[in-house]
Formats: structure tokens, C-alpha cells, sequence
């Protein structure tokens, strides 16, 4: 599809969007804004290129919401605490990873149906249920992290080895589980 | 965990009377669940978060982290393990609807384990009404009796255990004709968003949209019925069950006709005369309904939008062939395009009755076949169909010399005519290119008609108007008084 093709076709798309799919897409660029107002709010200095990027990924993730381009928020959200900010586990990391998740619930929600189908009362209070189950995961992951003798510590080698193992399984296990046949309902 | 039940499934839904087709394509066919977007950003900003935080030692990236890999976590884990192809049923119903009237657009799909939205979207036509619009709509699937714990429910889904969901659209014709849906397509999404099966393309339904019923209101006799069952009363005595009088008893009388009451009367026993009471006979009008279908002047906007000339004579006709038919007359349908004649014979009945409205609808329509088998001849030329029409109905525009030539011939041929003048008074024209071409050839069109309809009533042809019910009265009462050669004969 052209350039051109593709442009219209979203904006076809976004005129039959209802109103609950207008506040997911405004909600969608708002958390990532927020995400990334935290990490200022911690005491970040300006990235201009990494915000843009943010911003520019988060829109796009609002225009098409099943598009790939909403990778690019955390990663960005992520250059900015490495680069810009101390080690902390103030209060704005929590509130940074909880903009970050409503950005994600509000594009999953978003992606789910065509942008068409107005999404029902029944579907909306799930995925609030959901996210609200994730997010106090997350508040406990603050927890743990804040509370941890190790959190103020600098690196240790043999630490840092063993945890890139356990991602490393961890991503290998989500690949495999990925891969996996569906079996199938006709009994091959 | 249950799987779906493998071979074909029925394709009539006796129990929701719906016609139901299974969705084509073998099983190897069928679309798998595919990851989305939502799962990939989740695995790689939660995983990228993490590596970084790992190797830059920093717990506050790990935070960041966290929501994105618990939300991709629990979205791989609920991924669902079986398809829900085989289930998938879709159909419209009814397939046959009036104007206006709302039918409604099926899929049913048996839902596996760990599945959360379902949708349905179909592509906007002309003339056809979705609801919800633009025509998509997505929901939750059911609850299975079984009770599940909250948070069972909450993290895999009301289908945590197989269950059927059904979804539909509101499908509204605004328009009489032969109307194909768009495009028709079912998707279903996991629990979390992680997974997606389809969009599956579902067959595309046909729909055969009725003109509206509009009542004739008509309470006029119909003029020189010829038949001996309907319901209008003849101008001669015959068999029938009104009382015209009594008269003097004949060889061949019925016997339980005679009138003893008259009969004993003293001025007829004095003559000695037999009286025996004399009935109006019952007879039946044969009608014929010819529709000019040769051109269509002006833009159709629908049910509740302006009328093009077509709609109004095609609604016009069904109103007329519906009120006679309603009466018990027979009736034939004959519609005149451009290059052909559909031609359905005279008979009466409610079979006859669906027959003729399904004609109508295909009425300047190419395909079709109820069309296709009632084209008689590649000449426009109308036929009385032998002597039992005493009535011809030509619904027009009064816009073909042609077809009004065609009424004429036929009055000259003792039959009555009444011409039903169906041109618009307020047309939406399509534009000519300048501001003032359309409204010069509007007028001059207005012109033309005026001057067909002055002439058709010189020629002493019934002529009205079509202006709804009760239109065709004040003509039927008029021409019933005529002897029908005195039709079209000055």
C-alpha cells in the first residue's frame, strides 16, 4: 500500500471511530506523556530526541493501535531513566511504570475490535480489572525493589551473569510457548 | 478441555430460524491464533526493560518493567489451545424484508478456553442500514453457568471453559430491490489481547428487499369483471348471492331458488306465476399491472430520503397488486424495460401475491432469477393475456412514448385503462456539469409530461396522479361506469 493509501485509509478509520475508541487513542498518548513527565518529575534532564520519539511513537500507536511502533514508548521511557536519571526507587518510578501500563491497556483495548465496533461496558470494566490486578503486581514489584538491601548496591558480576541467564530462559520459554501448534480441532 | 466437535455442523438453525452457512474452506484452511501487537510490545519493552536493567544495574528499570512482563506473561498464558473454526456459522434472516424492515446478520461461533472479545464487522452498501454503525460490533462472550472465581473470570476470560457466543448486526434495507452485503468478517481475541483468530471472511448474504406496502385504500368496484368467483358484483344477474329482484319463474331455474313468499303474494297467484328471487352474480376482476421500468428519473435516497421515478412507480404498483390481490381478483404483472419485458402471468392467491413483489424488486435489475425466467421477449410490448383482464393498470412516469403508445393500442382494444401517473413532484437530478443545464432539463421534461398527460386524458384514458392511498378511487369509480368500449374511443 502506498503512502498515500495507507494515510487514507487510517483516516477512514478514524472517522467511524466511536467515542469510547476517541478517549482510548487520547488516553493511549496521554499515559505515554505522563510516563515520561514522571521521569522529569524524578529529576531527569531534557532529551528532546528520546521524547520525540516517545511522542511520536505514541501517537502513531494511536492512529493504529495494533501497529508495532508502541515498542518504541518503553524503550524510549527506558533511555531516558538510563540516561538522564540516578539510580532512584522514589515514588515517580511507580508512577512512571503505572502511566506505562495504562498506555498499554488503553492500546490493547484500542486493538482488540475494529476501530469500528464500539466497545461494550462489559469489555471496558475487564480490562480495568485486569489492569488494576497488574498494577498492584507492579506496586508490589516497587515494594520489593524499595524495600531490598541490595536496591542502593552497585552491580555485582556473578549477579548480573546469573539474572541475563534467567532472561534469557525466560525469552527462550515465551519463544518456544509461541511457536507452539495449536492443536488441532480436526484431530491431525 | 473440550474440543470442538469435528464434521460439518447443520446449515439450518431450526431453533433460531435462521438459514445458517458454514464458512467456506477445508480445515488446513481454517486461520490460526496469530500473536498481536499488544503481546509483542508487552514481551519486548518488559524484556528490554529488564535486560537493561540487569546490565546497568538499575532496579528502577526493572520497575518499569514489571507491568508490561506480567501483562505478557499472563497473556502467553492464556493463550487459547484450541480453534474455534469449525463453529463458525453465519447467515442472515430473513433474506427476503420490505423496505424498512430490520433483519438480522448472524455469526455464532463455539468459543474455546481463554477467549475474550469477539466481533463482527460488515462493509457499508448502498442503500442498507447497520446498526450498530458503521456495522461492527464487538462483545464479551457469555458466563458458562458454572460459576468461576472472580478472578478466574477476571484474568482468563468469561470463556473459561467452552462456550457458544453469538453476534449479530442490524441490518436495515432502505431500498426495494436485489441487495448483496459487503464484505462480512469475524475475528476473536484471547484474554489480554495477546491472540488473535481471523478476521475469517464470512459468506457475503443476499437480500431481496420488498418495496413497501402502501395501501391502495381503494373501495371502488373494479370495472367489467368477467370472472365468477371474486368478490365484485357484475352489472348482469347470475349466480351470486346479492339480491337483484325477483322474476317470473324459467325452465332450468333451481328449485330452491323460487320464492315462495313472492309467489304466494295475490296478484302472483291471480297471474299464476312462479316467482324466483334473481341474484347479481359474483364475478372476479382480472387485472393486469403494467410497470414502466424504462427509465428512472432523478436520485433514489430511500426509504426516508426523495424518490427517484422508479421507486415511486415500483412502490405504486406493489400497493395496487397487493389491494387487488388482498380482494381476492387475479392479477398479472407485466414490467417494460428498456430491452425486455418481465411478464408473470394473471392468478390470484398469497403465493401468486409474493411472486409478484419479488418481481417487482428485480425490477430494473440485471441478474436474478425470478427475473431471468419471467423475460419473455426482447420486444417491450404488452399483451392482455386473453379476455378474463378487464382492468389495465399502467403505472407510469408518463416519460416513454413508447409505453404510453402501448396504452393507448390496448384501450383501442376494448379493455380499460387506467394510467397511474407516477413522476415525482420533487426530484434530486443528478448533475449536468453547469448550474442551470439541470434545472433547463428538468423543465423541459415537466413540459413533455404535461403534455403526455394532456394527451392520454384526450384520448379518454383514466389518468391519476400517484399521490398514495386512496389515488386510484376517484379513477375506478369513473371508468366502472363506462361500458369498455367507450375507453379510448372519442
Amino acid at each position: 500500500m502506498s503512502w498515500r493509501g495507507l494515510v487514507v485509509a487510517v483516516l477512514d478509520d478514524l472517522s467511524v471511530t466511536g467515542l469510547t475508541g476517541r478517549v482510548l487513542r487520547l488516553v493511549v498518548v496521554l499515559a505515554a506523556a505522563a510516563a515520561w513527565l514522571a521521569g522529569d518529575l524524578a529529576g531527569a534532564s531534557d532529551s528532546p530526541v528520546a521524547f520525540t520519539v516517545l511522542l511520536v511513537a505514541a501517537a502513531w500507536c494511536a492512529v493504529v493501535p495494533d501497529s508495532q511502533a508502541g515498542v518504541l514508548v518503553p524503550l524510549a521511557l527506558g533511555w531516558q531513566w538510563v540516561a538522564h536519571l540516578d539510580r532512584t526507587t522514589s515514588g515517580w518510578v511507580l508512577v512512571a511504570a503505572l502511566a506505562l501500563l495504562v498506555f498499554h491497556a488503553a492500546a490493547a483495548l484500542a486493538s482488540c475490535a475494529p476501530t469500528a465496533a464500539p466497545l461494550g461496558r462489559d469489555v471496558l470494566q475487564a480490562t480495568a480489572g485486569r489492569t488494576g490486578v497488574v498494577a498492584l503486581v507492579t506496586a508490589a514489584g516497587w515494594l520489593a525493589v524499595r524495600s531490598s538491601p541490595l536496591a542502593g548496591q552497585p552491580g555485582h558480576l556473578g549477579l548480573t551473569v546469573t539474572a541475563l541467564l534467567a532472561l534469557t530462559a525466560a525469552t527462550a520459554a515465551a519463544a518456544v510457548a509461541l511457536r507452539r501448534k495449536s492443536p488441532s480441532t480436526f484431530g491431525r | 478441555m473440550t474440543e470442538p466437535a469435528p464434521g460439518p455442523a447443520p446449515d439450518h438453525d431450526e431453533a433460531a430460524g435462521v438459514g445458517l452457512a458454514a464458512v467456506p474452506g477445508r480445515p488446513d484452511q481454517q486461520p490460526r491464533w496469530r500473536a498481536t501487537a499488544t503481546l509483542t510490545r508487552a514481551l519486548l519493552g518488559g524484556l528490554g526493560l529488564a535486560a537493561a536493567a540487569v546490565v546497568a544495574g538499575r532496579p528502577d528499570l526493572l520497575v518499569l518493567g514489571v507491568p508490561l512482563l506480567a501483562w505478557g506473561g499472563w497473556a502467553l498464558s492464556a493463550r487459547p489451545t484450541t480453534w474455534p473454526a469449525p463453529a463458525v456459522r453465519s447467515g442472515l434472516a430473513p433474506q427476503v424484508l420490505r423496505e424498512g424492515q430490520t433483519g438480522r446478520l448472524v455469526a455464532r461461533v463455539l468459543l474455546p478456553p481463554s477467549t475474550d472479545v469477539v466481533w463482527l464487522a460488515s462493509d457499508a452498501v448502498e442503500s442498507v442500514a447497520l446498526d450498530p454503525a458503521p456495522g461492527a460490533r464487538a462483545l464479551r462472550p457469555p458466563v458458562p453457568p458454572s460459576g468461576l472465581p472472580w478472578w478466574r473470570r477476571t484474568l482468563a476470560g468469561p470463556a473459561a471453559a467452552q462456550v457458544t457466543a453469538e453476534v449479530a448486526l442490524d441490518v436495515t434495507p432502505m431500498r426495494w430491490g436485489q441487495r448483496t452485503l459487503g464484505g462480512t468478517w469475524l475475528g476473536v481475541t484471547s484474554a489480554g489481547g495477546g491472540f488473535r483468530w481471523g478476521p475469517v471472511t464470512l459468506p457475503t448474504p443476499e437480500l431481496t428487499v420488498l418495496p413497501v406496502p402502501v395501501a391502495a385504500a381503494t373501495s371502488g368496484p373494479a370495472p367489467h369483471p368477467v370472472g365468477l368467483v371474486g368478490q365484485h358484483r357484475s352489472r348482469s344477474v347470475g349466480e351470486g348471492s346479492e339480491l337483484a329482484g325477483v322474476r317470473p319463474f324459467t325452465p332450468g331455474d333451481r328449485l330452491r331458488r323460487i320464492s315462495w313468499r313472492a309467489s304466494l303474494r295475490p296478484e302472483a297467484v291471480r297471474r299464476g306465476e312462479l316467482l324466483v328471487s334473481a341474484t347479481h352474480a359474483d364475478q372476479d376482476a382480472g387485472v393486469l399491472v403494467v410497470v414502466d421500468a424504462v427509465g428512472d428519473i432523478g436520485l433514489s435516497e430511500g426509504l426516508q430520503g426523495r424518490a427517484s421515478s422508479l421507486d415511486v412507480t415500483v412502490r405504486a404498483a406493489a400497493g395496487i397488486v397487493e389491494h387487488y390481490l388482498s380482494t381476492g381478483d387475479r392479477v398479472g404483472l407485466q414490467i417494460l424495460e428498456r430491452r425486455r419485458v418481465l411478464a408473470l402471468p394473471t392468478h390470484s392467491g398469497a403465493l401468486h401475491r409474493r411472486r409478484a413483489l419479488l418481481m417487482l424488486a428485480q425490477t430494473a435489475q440485471t441478474a436474478g432469477p425470478l427475473a431471468r425466467r419471467l423475460t419473455r421477449s426482447a420486444s417491450p410490448r404488452v399483451t392482455l393475456g386473453g379476455r378474463s383482464t378487464s382492468l389495465v393498470v399502467l403505472v407510469s412516469p408518463l416519460m416513454s412514448t413508447h409505453v404510453l403508445t402501448q396504452a393507448v393500442t390496448l384501450a383501442r382494444h376494448r379493455a380499460t385503462v387506467i394510467v397511474v401517473d407516477t413522476l415525482p413532484t420533487e426530484v434530486v437530478l443528478p448533475s449536468l456539469g453547469r448550474p442551470w443545464s439541470r434545472d433547463l432539463a428538468w423543465r423541459l421534461r415537466v413540459i413533455e409530461h404535461d403534455h403526455t398527460s394532456r394527451a392520454l386524458t384526450a384520448a379518454g384514458l383514466g389518468l391519476v396522479a400517484w399521490r398514495g392511498p386512496g389515488s386510484l378511487d376517484a379513477v375506478l369509480r369513473l371508468a366502472s361506469r363506462r361500458p369498455p368500449s367507450l375507453i379510448g374511443v372519442r
